[in-house]
């Protein structure tokens, strides 16, 4: 899974400089439509429903040519869900709950990935604090990319790699937060406004 | 005539004075701030374009900066920050040097990107480029709104001989139309090269001496943790 981590990231940045289907700007409430619905998933009536809206927003990763992400999303899910229905077994929890979180886990990853992959933060201006959050997660996945490299020569693996991940993306967010927001103001876009 | 004024301008940070209490006039034409490291020199520049909070007085062109909203702010004074790859906030060179003419609706100086950027990096990823060339294109992508005030912290850093014969020539010419130009430096030889109208040098937060470009002298910056072109002309000589 590391491994493909940083396949998964090469992939999505790539398909960013790319123009596709959903790259336009008209398609925003669209996309932003998507993400909602997802969040909503533990609020659906019908779990049908919610299963098939997560499976078409999945295809949608395939359909766009995210392949790796699309393949990371499903083995993500796929261990997640063996994890939590054992312990929901092991401890007579509600299983549907379980499927539920799981699908709202699976939807949100794959409407963020399609989200993150197909707008160029040039579409996000007019909301200042999600274009900053854009260009911050850009910025932090980029450097990233190079961080993974240097933590595998280290021969960093198992939990303590995904630790040094999670630890180092929040030390390259706010070490970079002040420049941003510098380099935004200085065009004159106030993310205060 | 584009004017910097700072009157008894004071910059906090948890307690610690970063600048105390500083007074500087700049008019149009180069000045250079000179400093070690950790001197003020970026914090000056910042607290100018209005970037952070400060206490005392700052007029730009006779109006206290204070009283400009963020949009008038940047029409008004161009700043380049020190790391080009911290600000890039575009996935195409392009779209990086075109953002600040569509928050602006300009057409800005083409003369400016066309001598500082290369045509063949127009449609790259900013992230993917060298030093350099990240550099020409973070400089680019603001200075293009020709604003009458520059502030450039460090901005030879990671040039090229190429890098350095267009920076210098975008400087010279704003100096010909007129501009304001400031410059952070703490490479004494880019200063030589510049050939400035005036100099401050900061240490520790405060300006320890100012004069015009032709009074510097070795001492001041020996004392200020600088490299001298004494320093400089000595090692050529014994190489």
């Amino acid at each position: 899974m590391i491994y493909v981590l940083s396949y998964v990231i090469d992939e999505i940045i790539a398909f960013r400089e790319k123009k596709s289907l959903f790259s336009k700007a008209e398609l925003i409430p669209f996309k932003s439509t998507l993400f909602i619905l997802s969040i909503l998933i533990p609020f659906s009536i019908d779990i049908k429903v919610a299963v098939i809206y997560t499976l078409i927003v999945w295809l949608l990763t395939v359909f766009l040519g995210l392949k790796r992400a699309a393949l990371y999303i499903a083995s993500s899910a796929a261990i997640l869900y063996i994890s939590m229905f054992l312990i929901a077994l092991a401890l007579n929890g509600n299983v549907y709950h379980v499927i539920r979180a799981l699908l709202v886990a699976t939807s949100t990853l794959s409407t963020g990935v399609i989200i993150f992959a197909t707008t160029p933060p040039s579409h996000l201006r007019r909301f200042s604090m999600i274009y900053l959050l854009m260009i911050t997660l850009n910025s932090v996945l980029k450097e990233l990319r190079d961080i993974q490299i240097v933590l595998k020569a280290r021969g960093e693996t198992g939990f303590r790699y995904y630790l040094r991940i999670f630890t180092i993306s929040i030390e390259i967010a706010l070490s970079r937060i002040d420049v941003l927001i510098d380099s935004l103001k200085v065009r004159g876009i106030d993310i205060s406004e | 005539m584009p004017r910097i004024e700072a009157r008894n301008l004071t910059v906090k940070y948890n307690e610690k004075y970063i600048l105390r209490d500083i007074n500087i006039v700049f008019d149009s034409g180069i000045h250079i701030v000179l400093g070690r490291n950790g001197a003020g020199k970026t914090t000056l520049l910042r607290a100018i374009a209005g970037l952070i909070n400060f206490i005392g007085d700052i007029r730009v062109d006779g109006k206290d900066i204070k009283n400009l909203n963020r949009r008038e702010l940047s029409r008004l004074i161009a700043y380049c920050w020190q790391n080009p790859f911290y600000g890039f906030i575009e996935a195409s060179v392009k779209d990086e040097v075109e953002a600040i003419l569509k928050i602006h609706k300009i057409s800005g100086d083409s003369h400016i990107l066309n001598t500082l950027v290369p045509r063949h990096l127009m449609d790259r990823d900013p992230t993917s480029l060298s030093g350099g060339e990240a550099r020409r294109v973070s400089l680019a992508s603001i200075l293009i709104a020709d604003q009458p005030i520059w502030l450039l912290d460090e901005p030879f850093t990671n040039l090229d001989r190429e890098g350095v014969e267009a920076l210098i020539k975008i400087v010279e010419y704003g100096k010909e139309k007129g501009k304001t130009i400031v410059i952070a430096l703490h490479e004494i030889f880019y200063a030589y090269l510049l050939k400035p109208n005036t100099y401050i040098v900061l240490n520790h937060g405060e300006v320890v001496k100012r004069g015009t470009w032709s009074d510097i002298d070795d001492e001041t910056l020996l004392n200020s943790g600088l490299i001298t072109m004494g320093d400089i002309c000595a090692k050529l000589c014994n190489r």
